[in-house]
């Protein structure tokens, strides 16, 4: 319960990063998928580590 | 021809199939027919979610508008929704643990039942249902114009009702234990017609990068953001993103969902696999919505590009392939809201009585038939207003939610005024429009919403009785 601001720390930087505005307006490319695509893409898959993360350390069954 | 006929009727038989065996599993009792005895386990629970949430618009939508506006499409839906899978842990661990330690089975029961409050529970059941019922006959309608690919002979109308007959026997028959388990076989077929369809229309434009190279010469301003008509915004970006993690738990069919978890290990596994899913399976539709560009076709209604690019570039196997996979995605999310129509008109209105549920099903199936049958325009009059704000009018139920379930001091007034307040704004804004800055106007009427929960609560605020992890209320006047 201590250390529970830690995940919503690392939720809260993951969500910024979503609104990644620097990639706004750029259109360079890589391979098949513009970088931002990627980006996202590769954000999701974060996210996805992210909860497994939670779910098997963070989140306390009551 | 022959091969479409043979995979729709074999998919038809599943599902009817597993309704019967589901009806053969399930007990004559409300906790077993609504929500399947609080038992589905990590992979049911994962695909009903997915598939319950992933429609048509997942499916064919998804590609029309990336045609266009662009790859945006793709970041606006995958990070929004899933962000949402954070609602497993925020709100539905919480539902299902009220839900099973006060027998609750419906969304209103839960908001009302910690007030007390017939009448909080009757405005929230009322709003969700409002706002689902159109969604439902607009599915049935769908069915029947994707039926027509197959069957170009066959009117629109016979293809809707009988897919409506369909849905209404499965969920008749086996309830949330029949729509979970055809949600598991549908998911999968959704998610496979989804993959074949990207690897052979990728194929037969060159490959990956053959593909995106034509569209991009053709059309370059598909790939940055804010895409060739300007509308992924920054805001915009950052409204969706808030308007998917508040609105998508909010879908009685998706609420509903979280007290039939067999244990929180259920909902751990779904919040974990959620993003991994939507990583790939929604970036499929953008990308073939974005290569029609390329490949010179040209539609008049964006949501026909995918079928078109299909039926283009893949043998005619795949295209019936993925016509039976588009169904599958429009049927599944159609029999959850029917499921949770019933399940909340009964329960929250009449009572917890399995037969009941059974009639209004009856009911809300024959009421999608007429609305199908007489040509009816969901998309016009009030049902229109409501199809058109659906997403910001449900969006405004999720504060008073949150503070019911975390907040001590909330009371019934807050959750009142936050709902009435914030449906206010939604459907004012339909008719005048307020400025949001360029922001979505839902966030207006969001945080509307939040700020009279809080404000209300604190004005009629009284002492509070903490009860095995939900609170219940006593007011100032003493009411329960």
């Amino acid at each position: 319960m201590g250390k529970r601001w830690l995940w919503w720390l690392a939720f809260a930087v993951l969500l910024v990063l979503s609104v990644d505005f620097w990639n706004w307006n750029d259109g360079h490319m890589i391979w098949f998928m513009p970088l931002w695509t990627w980006y996202v893409f590769f954000l999701a898959l974060a996210l996805s580590a992210f909860f497994s993360l939670f779910a098997k350390y963070g989140w306390r069954d009551e | 021809m022959m091969l479409a006929v043979a995979m729709m009727v074999v998919y038809f038989l599943v599902l009817l199939a597993l309704g019967i065996y589901a009806h053969k599993k399930t007990k004559n009792d409300a906790e077993d027919y609504f929500l399947a005895g609080r038992s589905f386990g990590p992979v049911v629970l994962f695909f009903t979610l997915a598939a319950t949430n992933f429609s048509a618009f997942t499916f064919l939508g998804f590609a029309g508008k990336a045609y266009t506006d662009g790859m945006g499409q793709y970041g606006i839906m995958a990070l929004g929704t899933s962000f949402m899978a954070v609602m497993f842990y925020v709100i539905g661990r919480k539902i299902w643990k009220a839900g099973k330690e006060s027998g609750y089975i419906t969304p209103g029961e839960l908001v009302g039942g910690r007030y007390g409050s017939r009448s909080l529970r009757l405005l929230f059941t009322g709003l969700m249902v409002a706002f689902t019922i159109p969604y439902l006959a607009i599915q049935a309608i769908g069915a029947g114009y994707i039926l027509q690919m197959i069957f170009p002979g066959l009117a629109m109308e016979v293809g809707a009702v009988a897919v409506m007959v369909i849905i209404a026997f499965y969920v008749l028959s086996g309830g949330m234990r029949a729509s979970g388990w055809t949600d598991v076989f549908q998911g999968m077929i959704m998610i496979a017609a989804m993959l074949v369809a990207f690897a052979f229309i990728a194929h037969s434009l060159g490959g990956l990068g053959s593909a995106t190279s034509a569209a991009y010469v053709a059309k370059p301003s598909l790939f940055s953001r804010p895409g060739p008509n300007g509308y992924f915004t920054t805001k915009m970006w950052l409204s969706f993103l808030i308007l998917w993690v508040f609105c998508d738990p909010m879908f009685p069919q998706i609420f509903t969902r979280f007290y039939t978890a067999k244990s929180q290990r259920s909902l751990k596994t779904s919040m974990a696999l959620y993003p991994l899913l939507i990583s790939f399976f929604f970036l499929l539709p953008v990308l073939i919505g974005v290569w029609a560009h390329g490949a010179g076709v040209d539609v008049a209604n964006p949501d026909n590009v995918l079928l078109v690019m299909v039926e283009n570039y893949t043998p005619s196997f795949v295209f019936s392939f993925v016509i039976v996979g588009a169904l599958a995605a429009l049927m599944s999310t159609a029999d959850s809201q029917l499921l949770s129509l019933s399940t909340m008109l009964t329960c929250d209105i009449v009572g917890k009585k399995v037969r009941y549920s059974r009639v209004v099903t009856i009911l809300l199936t024959a009421f999608a038939v007429v609305f199908i049958v007489f040509g009816y325009n969901p998309r016009t009059g009030i049902m229109g207003t409501l199809v058109g704000t659906t997403f910001s009018g449900l969006v405004v139920l999720f504060p008073s939610v949150l503070a019911t379930l975390y907040w001590k001091r909330t009371t019934k007034w807050g959750c009142m005024a936050s709902i009435i307040g914030g449906e206010f704004i939604v459907f004012f804004n339909a008719y005048v429009p307020i400025p949001s800055f360029g922001f979505l106007p839902s966030m207006v009427a969001l945080a509307v919403s939040f700020a009279l929960v809080f404000v209300f609560s604190v004005l009629t605020g009284g002492k509070n009785l903490k009860v095995g992890g939900i609170f219940i209320a006593i007011t100032k006047r003493g009411e329960r």
